[in-house]
C-alpha cells in the first residue's frame, strides 16, 4: 500500500496490483455459517475463538477463551483430535459429529486441521440432505456423464450442467486462466432470466495472486452470504505470540472487503468456487453464483465438490495427454502426406500449397508464405508481398539461425504498424541464405476483441490515490480492441517446422542429384547420338562415293555403248546417290542441333542474306530469275550464328525452290521488332501448300510434294523448327495452294545485359 | 633414285581406284605410289628407303596405324619432315582439322562426294603442289 503512495499517481498505471498484498489468510472475520476455535497444541487450551461461537456451543465466550478444550468437548473427541495430530492427517477424522446435548445442537460437526502450533477447529451445523444415498448416486451418475464426453467443449458443458443440478446455484461457470492469469468464462449453465457471462474476459487482478495460491491448498471456497453478519476473531492476536490467526485453511474464513464489493457489484449473494488444478498449477475454477438468497453448502457437499474438482482435474490431464497424442499422430500424418506431395510434385509451391494437405494444415496458422526462386507465394491470410519482403530482409540480416519465432511481432517491428496490427505471430524456417528463401507462418493476434466484464480502467479510484483501490464498479459489456500477442508457437510446432525444412532440403538434394544425373545422361546420350550420327553418316559416305564414282565412270566410258534407256538408268543411279548424300548431310546437321550450348551473338541478318542467296544462285543458275526483295532495317537477332544461318538458308532455299517454276517468281524477306520479339517473314509466291496437310511440314522426312517434282530430303523444316525451339522462338506458316507461302519466325528480344559475362 | 610426284595413302580400294583413274585420265602424272595403310608407309620410307614424293595425300581413318600417327611420325623424322602432307579425308570434324594442323599437316581437304568434283580437285591439287609448289631438293 505504501509503495503505491510513493509513486506518481498521474503517470502510474493502475491495475489493482496492490490487491496482491492484502493478507487474506489472516483476515480477522469469520463467516456466520461456522465458528472457529484455535487451540494451542502446547497445552490444549483454547486461545482464540470467533465471536459467534456461542451460537454453536451454548456457552459464554468467557467460558471458552483460555479454557482447556476438554471443558468443551468429550474426551473421546479429544483423543481423536490428538490422534489426528499424531498421524498428521485429519482426512479420516473429519468431520467429527458432536454428540448433542443442552449446549450443542444435534448435527453439529467439527472440522479440524493443524496450523503451525495450533489446532484450528471449525464448528458447523450439518445441512440436512434428504436422501444421502440418492444424492451420492446422483453425483456418481454426473461424474460418469462428464467423463463420457469426448470433446472438451461437451465435457465442460456437461460439467457445469451437472454441478448446477447437484448444488442448485443459479449460475455455474467454468472460469479458465490464461498464461498471465487473466480469466475467461468458457462454459456456463444458468437460470434463464440471468444475463449470460459466457465469453467474458476478466483481468488477472480479479482473482489476486494470493487468492489463487490459496486455491491450490484449499480447493473449495465458499462465500455463503455477501451481506453476512460476520463475527470477529477474539482476541485478534494470540495472547502470547501476538500473531493474527492463520485462517487460510478455514472454510469459514471471512471475505476480503474488496472481494465483497466485487461480488455485490455483480449482484451476487453467495458464491462457491472449486479449483481445477493441472500439473500443480491453477487451470481454472468451477465458479458458482447465487443471486436470490444466501447459500451455504454443508461440509459433506463441499467435500464432494472438491472430489469432483479433483476428478475433473485428472480427467483434464488425461484429456490433454490424449489431445497431445492425437495432435502428434495427426501431425505425423500430415507430415507424411506433405512429404509425399513434395516428392511427387516437381514444384515446391505446388506440393506445399495446392494439394490435399497444405502447410497451413501442418502448422496451425492463419496464413503462410513461401519465398522461393525469386517469388513470394502465399496461402491463407498473409501480409502484403512488400511487407513480407521487409520481414525477409530483417531475417536475412539479423538472424543466423534456421528457425525464427515470435508471438509478438510488434516488439520487433515497431515501425511496421500496419503489419503488426493484423499479424502478431511469425514462425519462419530458412531454406537457403543466398538467395534468401524462407517459409513463413503467420498468426493473427489472439484477442482482436476482448469482451471484458466491465471496464478494467474504471477500477481505479482516481480521486484519492492514497485510498485503497476499489474494484470495478461497472459490469457492462465493454468491447476493447486489444493488439495482443498471438498464440505462442509451441515446441512441437517449431520442431515440425525444422522437420519440414530438413525434408525440403532432402528433396532438393535428391532432385538435384537426379537432375545432375539426368543432365549427365542426357549429355552423354546426345554425345552418343552425335557420334553415332557422325559415324553413320561418315560410314555411309564411303560406299556412296564409290557408287556415284563408278556410275560416273560408266557414263564416261560407256556412254556411246548405251542406249537411251541405259543412260537414263545410270543417271538415275547417280542422282539417287546425290540425294542420299544430302540426306546424310541433313541428318548430321539435325543431330548437331541437339548440342546443349548455344553460342549467343548479335547476328546481323543484313549481311547474311545476300551471301545465302548468292550461294543458291551460283549452285542453281535457274534461280537467277527469281526476284529477291530484302527489307530495310533488318533487326539483329540474338542467337547462334551458325544455326541462324542454317535457318535462313533452309527457308530461303525452299522459297526459291518452290517459286522458281512460277511466271514471275518472287522471294521477299522482311524483319521487324514487335513487342519484345524480333519477327522475320520469308515470303514466296510459289506453289503454296494444301492447308489440310500443312501441319505435317515440320515433321522429319515429311514432305507434301514428291521427289520427281521437287528435290529435297524433308528434313530442312525439321531443322528450322529445332533451331527455333533452341532459341525459345515461335514459327508460323501461312499458305495458299497455288498462290504462295509465308513463313513467320520470331525470336525473343534479349537485353544486352544478359550478354554480360 | 627417282622421285615420284604423289604418294597417296588410302585404305579404300574404290577411292584408290578413282584417284588412279583420274591421275591417268587427266594426264596428271604417272609417277605415283599408292599405299594401303600406315605400316606400308613406314616400310616405304624407313625400311625400303624408297624415293621421296613431291607431296603426300593421307587419309585419316585407316586400319592398324591411322593417318595421324603417320603424320606425326613423318613430321618428326629428319628425312621426311619437309614433305608436304595433305590430309585427304571424308571427315569435316573440327577436332580432326585441329589435330591435323597441330601435328604439322600442310593442308586439309575433304573428299568430295561426287566424282566430277574429285576430278576438278585433283587437277587443282596438281596445279598447286606440282606446278607451283617448290620442294626441298638434294642438290
Amino acid at each position: 500500500m505504501s509503495e503505491i503512495s510513493r509513486e506518481n499517481p498521474y503517470t502510474t498505471k493502475y491495475d489493482l496490483t496492490n490487491c496482491d498484498k492484502e493478507p487474506i489468510h489472516i483476515i480477522q472475520t469469520v463467516q456466520s455459517f461456522a465458528a472457529i476455535l484455535a487451540v494451542d497444541l502446547s497445552d490444549w487450551h483454547i486461545r482464540q475463538t470467533s465471536s459467534n461461537i456461542s451460537e454453536f456451543i451454548k456457552k459464554d465466550i468467557n467460558q471458552i477463551l483460555g479454557k482447556p478444550l476438554s471443558d468443551l468437548l468429550p474426551n473421546f473427541i479429544i483423543e481423536r483430535l490428538k490422534n489426528g495430530i499424531e498421524i498428521q492427517d485429519f482426512s479420516e477424522i473429519n468431520p467429527i459429529v458432536l454428540p448433542f446435548d443442552d449446549e450443542i445442537a444435534a448435527g453439529t460437526i467439527l472440522i479440524a486441521h493443524q496450523k503451525g502450533e495450533q489446532l484450528i477447529i471449525e464448528v458447523e451445523e450439518v445441512e440436512e440432505i434428504e436422501n444421502e444415498l440418492s444424492f451420492l448416486n446422483r453425483v456418481d451418475k454426473a461424474i460418469l456423464k462428464i467423463q463420457a464426453k469426448k470433446e472438451m467443449k461437451n465435457l465442460l458443458r456437461t460439467l457445469v450442467k451437472e454441478v448446477k443440478g447437484i448444488i442448485g446455484y443459479e449460475r455455474v461457470m467454468i472460469y479458465k486462466f490464461d498464461k498471465d492469469y487473466n480469466g475467461a468464462i468458457i462454459a456456463e449453465h444458468k437460470e434463464e432470466h440471468l444475463e449470460s457471462f459466457w465469453g467474458l474476459n476478466y483481468p488477472s487482478t480479479d482473482i489476486p495472486k494470493q487468492a489463487r495460491e490459496l486455491f491450490l491448498t484449499n480447493r473449495v471456497r465458499t462465500i455463503a452470504d455477501v451481506n453476512d453478519n460476520v463475527s470477529m476473531i477474539q482476541p485478534p492476536l494470540h495472547p502470547v505470540t501476538q500473531q493474527p490467526l492463520n485462517v487460510g485453511s478455514s472454510a469459514a474464513r471471512g471475505v476480503s472487503p474488496i472481494h465483497l464489493e466485487y461480488l455485490r457489484n455483480m449482484g451476487v449473494r453467495a458464491s462457491l468456487s472449486v479449483a481445477i488444478v493441472e500439473h500443480g498449477k491453477l487451470w481454472g475454477l468451477i465458479a458458482c453464483h447465487h443471486y436470490s438468497e444466501k447459500k451455504a453448502l454443508s461440509y459433506r457437499t463441499r467435500t464432494l465438490l472438491k472430489f469432483m474438482g479433483q476428478i475433473f482435474s485428472g480427467h483434464l490431464a488425461l484429456f490433454r495427454a490424449n489431445e497431445f497424442r492425437e495432435n502428434l499422430l495427426m501431425k505425423n500424418k500430415v507430415h507424411a502426406q506433405i512429404f509425399t506431395q513434395l516428392d511427387e510434385h516437381k514444384d515446391l509451391i505446388h506440393g506445399l500449397t495446392k494439394e490435399k494437405f497444405t502447410i497451413l494444415d501442418y502448422i496451425k496458422s492463419t496464413g503462410a508464405a513461401i519465398v522461393y526462386e525469386d517469388k513470394i507465394s502465399t496461402i491463407g491470410i498473409t501480409p502484403t508481398d512488400d511487407e513480407i519482403q521487409k520481414l525477409i530482409n530483417y531475417l536475412s540480416e539479423h538472424d543466423e539461425d534456421l528457425v525464427f519465432s515470435t508471438d509478438n511481432l510488434q516488439s520487433i517491428f515497431q515501425e511496421y504498424s500496419n503489419l503488426t496490427k493484423n499479424f502478431a505471430g511469425l514462425l519462419s524456417i530458412k531454406l537457403t541464405a543466398d538467395p534468401a528463401e524462407y517459409i513463413l507462418w503467420f498468426r493473427a493476434p489472439k484477442t482482436k476483441e476482448i469482451f471484458w466484464g466491465g471496464n478494467p480502467e474504471k477500477a481505479i479510484n482516481k480521486q484519492n490515490p492514497k485510498v485503497r483501490l476499489s474494484p470495478r464498479k461497472s459490469f457492462e459489456k465493454w468491447k476493447q480492441v486489444v493488439k495482443g500477442s498471438a498464440d505462442s508457437w509451441e515446441k512441437h510446432e517449431m520442431d515440425a517446422a525444422i522437420l519440414l525444412r530438413n525434408d525440403i532440403k532432402e528433396i532438393f538434394l535428391k532432385r538435384f542429384q537426379e537432375l545432375k544425373k539426368l543432365n549427365h545422361d542426357l549429355k552423354s546420350s546426345y554425345e552418343e547420338l552425335e557420334s553415332f550420327s557422325y559415324s553413320v553418316s561418315h560410314d555411309l559416305r564411303s560406299p556412296l562415293r564409290a557408287i556415284e564414282g563408278f556410275g560416273q565412270i560408266l557414263l564416261e566410258d560407256y556412254a556411246d555403248k548405251l542406249d537411251e534407256y541405259g543412260l537414263s538408268v545410270i543417271n538415275t543411279i547417280v542422282e539417287n546417290i546425290n540425294r542420299m548424300n544430302k540426306f546424310v548431310d541433313d541428318i548430321l546437321r539435325l543431330s548437331k542441333l541437339a548440342k546443349i550450348k548455344l553460342i549467343y551473338n548479335e547476328v546481323d541478318v543484313t549481311n547474311m542474306l545476300p551471301q545465302i542467296i548468292k550461294d543458291f544462285k551460283n549452285a542453281t543458275p535457274d534461280y537467277q530469275k527469281v526476284e529477291i526483295i530484302i527489307g530495310n532495317n533488318l533487326p539483329i537477332i540474338h542467337g547462334d550464328y551458325t544455326m541462324i544461318y542454317q535457318l535462313f538458308s533452309n527457308l530461303v532455299g525452299n522459297a526459291l525452290k518452290y517459286s522458281v517454276i512460277k511466271e514471275n517468281p518472287k522471294v521477299e524477306i522482311v524483319g521487324k521488332i514487335e513487342n519484345s520479339h524480333i519477327v522475320y517473314y520469308v515470303k514466296d509466291n510459289g506453289i503454296g501448300m494444301d492447308n489440310n496437310y500443312i501441319h505435317k511440314i515440320f515433321e522429319v522426312f515429311s514432305r507434301l510434294v514428291s521427289e520427281d517434282e521437287f528435290e529435297g530430303t524433308g528434313i530442312g523444316l525439321s531443322i528450322v523448327k529445332r533451331i527455333i525451339e533452341r532459341h525459345q522462338g515461335i514459327i508460323n506458316v501461312e499458305s495458299e495452294l497455288g498462290k504462295g507461302t509465308t513463313f513467320e519466325v520470331s525470336f525473343p528480344k534479349i537485353d544486352n545485359e544478359q550478354f554480360a559475362p | 633414285m627417282e622421285s615420284i610426284d604423289l604418294l597417296f595413302v588410302e585404305d579404300s580400294v574404290n577411292d584408290a581406284h578413282f584417284v588412279q583413274r583420274i591421275l591417268k585420265k587427266e594426264n596428271l602424272t604417272e609417277k605415283f605410289c599408292w599405299l594401303k595403310n600406315g605400316e606400308e608407309v613406314f616400310n616405304y620410307f624407313f625400311q625400303e628407303k624408297k624415293p621421296k614424293p613431291r607431296f603426300i595425300m593421307l587419309d585419316i581413318k585407316m586400319p592398324k596405324v591411322n593417318g595421324f600417327e603417320v603424320l606425326e611420325k613423318l613430321k618428326n623424322n629428319e628425312q621426311t619432315k619437309d614433305i608436304p602432307i595433305i590430309i585427304y579425308s571424308s571427315s569435316a570434324q573440327k577436332s580432326d582439322i585441329t589435330a591435323a594442323y597441330a601435328l604439322g599437316a600442310n593442308s586439309y581437304i575433304n573428299k568430295p562426294p561426287r566424282y566430277q568434283d574429285m576430278k576438278e580437285l585433283f587437277v587443282n591439287l596438281f596445279q598447286y603442289w606440282i606446278t607451283l609448289n617448290k620442294n626441298v631438293t638434294n642438290d
